[in-house]
């Protein structure tokens, strides 16, 4: 139940990053459009891009692991057992995965915070401000990985791409009929 | 310390090669070193970096690029732009892998971002050249190579980024890497042809009825994904809508209008509208190509994030300043400085991003090339087609993992390696060439 929740929590992030994704399409055309329909440029609209960009891209982070989405070397992997792999998958989640995120949201929510502390915001003149908003998404998204990670740490059945062939990692809407 | 920078590299390779995802190594073992042996203190420079990846505009061009990509493959248009192309070249052997590499370089060009163009001709060609028959070494070979190309061919963001850090004129070095971009160009266009000579059967020449089927396009099941249902685009369509984008894209970055990171959203937008005009559009279909650029720019980002870790600690560890004490203790020759910084760089382009070579490695080797007095243009114009020879190198290559990423399931890994290796021989050919005649 709880894994199921998660699942659904962590998709629900990837949605509203594609949602975000899409407005940050839709703002490029209209930078452009509105520098030369109305010879207008707007520095709060680039940072509206990255901004927006930024956050979307760390609410997928979670989702990317859940989905096996990573690229990774399997000239040797392939030819490893199947329960060697999933060692090599444990022990990756515990001493690398989980170390590194559980820095970086350390890290990263004392640098957000120091932002929010000083007000910070864009050094151009009509940028956006509130820029610890954005640098908040980072230990969030960092927090999503790592909470993942745990996931298939610790799970009874952790979904590792491990487990299946070596092959087929891959998972998610790219999957054609013919390649299942 | 400078040892213990190495010792990172090396555990970073083993980990890679025992299949555990590559972003996850770079950040987790550089981390893991970084904060026993610099300190908690050092690493709180990480935040900052991870900020920089974040808001670095040219980098947002990688989600809108693959947004576009993914578009465009969902709207149907590129397969039926490929198999119009390929229907007029595709009769005779190897003519479809041309296509492809024309449909490449145009591809490359317009967006100068490896990781995208790869990405994005790896899902509209792969399955094109599969169903036509291609063995996978070999269709495999052409779509990471002419996916790289973007890395050398002008407008390239490479260039943009090398003559800003070199402070050499980008317009001059857009013109100097035109030469080495038709030889490379050309280069391929001649092996490709040379093995449907020898080989016809890994190139074969599309049959007549599926020649005419691509000519006509009809609903095909293996290139459309999800989006099957819908009848396929009329030729028209399929030849003007990419052209569009093309024009699009690449004429307003060439114009001058749009930065290509401004250029790579109104091609998203452009091709949302193509989605439109191709009869296929729905709120379903548009959400879900969102969300599988997102998963995939994220994969890419988190590379970057896990690069920029590594970066970090590799400086703090002195590991440059060990490759910079070895260089100048060893009473080397210019010439022999040169073969040996672009050796180095080779290898670590297996393992961090352009971005990172260009902003860390080339200013700390700026002050030797000034003072060999070596002419900068002609270093940087080799320095870009060394970074896209690396990049396509197995087992380790950029271009090899973005691949990886979308390649379709079935794919062996020894067929991609074996077919990227010609493609690495004739850049590594064209770097000789122009080693020799300069710029």
């Amino acid at each position: 139940m709880l894994w199921q929740s998660w699942g659904r929590f962590l998709e629900a992030c990837e949605a509203a990053g594609a949602v975000l994704l899409l407005v940050v399409a839709g703002t490029f055309a209209l930078d452009v459009a509105g520098r030369y329909a109305l010879g207008v440029t707007a520095s709060w609209l680039v940072d509206l891009e990255w901004y927006l960009s930024a956050v979307a891209l760390c609410l997928s982070f979670g989702a990317a692991l859940r989905a096996g989405a990573h690229v990774r070397v399997d000239v040797l992997h392939a030819r490893l057992g199947a329960s060697t792999r999933q060692w090599v998958e444990r022990l990756g989640h515990l001493l690398l995965l989980l170390p590194w995120c559980a820095f970086v949201v350390y890290a990263a929510s004392r640098y957000a915070y120091n932002s929010f502390l000083v007000g910070e915001g864009s050094p151009d003149p009509g940028g956006l401000p509130l820029r610890w908003v954005v640098k908040a998404f980072v230990p969030l998204g960092f927090a999503l990985l790592g909470l993942e990670g745990l996931r298939q740490l610790i799970g009874r059945r952790p979904t590792s791409p491990t487990l299946s062939s070596a092959e087929s990692y891959r998972d998610g809407p790219t999957r054609h009929p013919d390649q299942v | 310390m400078g040892v213990a920078a190495l010792f990172v590299f090396l555990a970073i390779v083993v980990a890679v090669l025992l299949g555990y995802p590559v972003a996850l190594c770079l950040g987790g073992v550089a981390l893991v070193v970084g904060y026993v042996l610099l300190g908690p203190a050092f690493m709180q420079f990480l935040p900052s970096r991870i900020a920089g990846v974040l808001s670095n505009y040219v980098l947002l061009a990688v989600p809108m690029f693959i947004l576009m990509g993914l578009t465009l493959q969902r709207s149907g248009l590129a397969d039926t732009l490929l198999r119009g192309v390929g229907g007029l070249a595709g009769r005779r052997p190897g003519g479809l892998g041309l296509a492809v590499l024309a449909v490449g370089a145009l591809l490359a060009a317009s967006t100068g971002i490896v990781g995208a163009s790869v990405v994005t001709l790896g899902l509209i060609a792969m399955p094109i050249l599969r169903e036509a028959g291609y063995h996978d070494r070999v269709s495999s070979g052409i779509v990471v190579a002419a996916g790289s190309l973007g890395q050398i061919v002008p407008p390239s963001i490479v260039l943009v980024l090398l003559g800003s850090v070199m402070q050499v004129s980008v317009g001059r070095l857009f013109a100097a890497a035109l030469l080495p971009s038709i030889l490379i160009v050309g280069g391929y266009a001649v092996y490709l042809l040379a093995l449907a000579y020898t080989r016809p059967t890994q190139l074969p020449a599309l049959q007549r009825a599926a020649s005419n089927a691509s000519l006509q396009p009809q609903v095909d099941t293996a290139a459309l994904g999800r989006a099957a249902a819908a009848p396929d685009p009329p030729l028209w369509l399929g030849i003007g809508g990419p052209l569009l984008l093309i024009v699009g894209v690449l004429g307003s970055i060439l114009a001058g209008a749009a930065s290509p990171t401004e250029a790579s959203g109104v091609g998203a937008v452009l091709a949302l509208g193509l989605l439109g005009a191709s009869g296929r559009w729905s709120w379903r279909v548009v959400l879900d190509t969102a969300r599988e650029a997102l998963r995939l720019s994220s994969m890419v980002y988190l590379i970057l994030l896990g690069a920029t870790t590594f970066a970090l600690v590799f400086r703090g560890l002195e590991g440059d300043d060990l490759l910079v004490g070895w260089v100048l203790g060893s009473g080397l020759s210019a010439t022999d400085f040169v073969v040996l910084l672009l050796a180095v760089v080779f290898v670590a382009g297996f393992f961090i991003d352009f971005i990172e070579i260009i902003f860390i490695v080339v200013p700390v080797v700026l002050p030797v090339v000034a003072a060999y007095d070596i002419d900068p243009l002609w270093f940087a114009v080799l320095l870009g087609i060394n970074l896209q020879t690396s990049f396509l190198t197995p087992p380790f290559g950029f271009s090899l993992f973005y691949f990886r990423g979308v390649a379709p399931l079935g794919l062996r890994t020894a067929d991609l390696y074996r077919g990227a290796l010609p493609y690495v021989l004739i850049q590594l050919l064209v770097l000789a060439v122009m080693f020799l005649v300069g710029v």
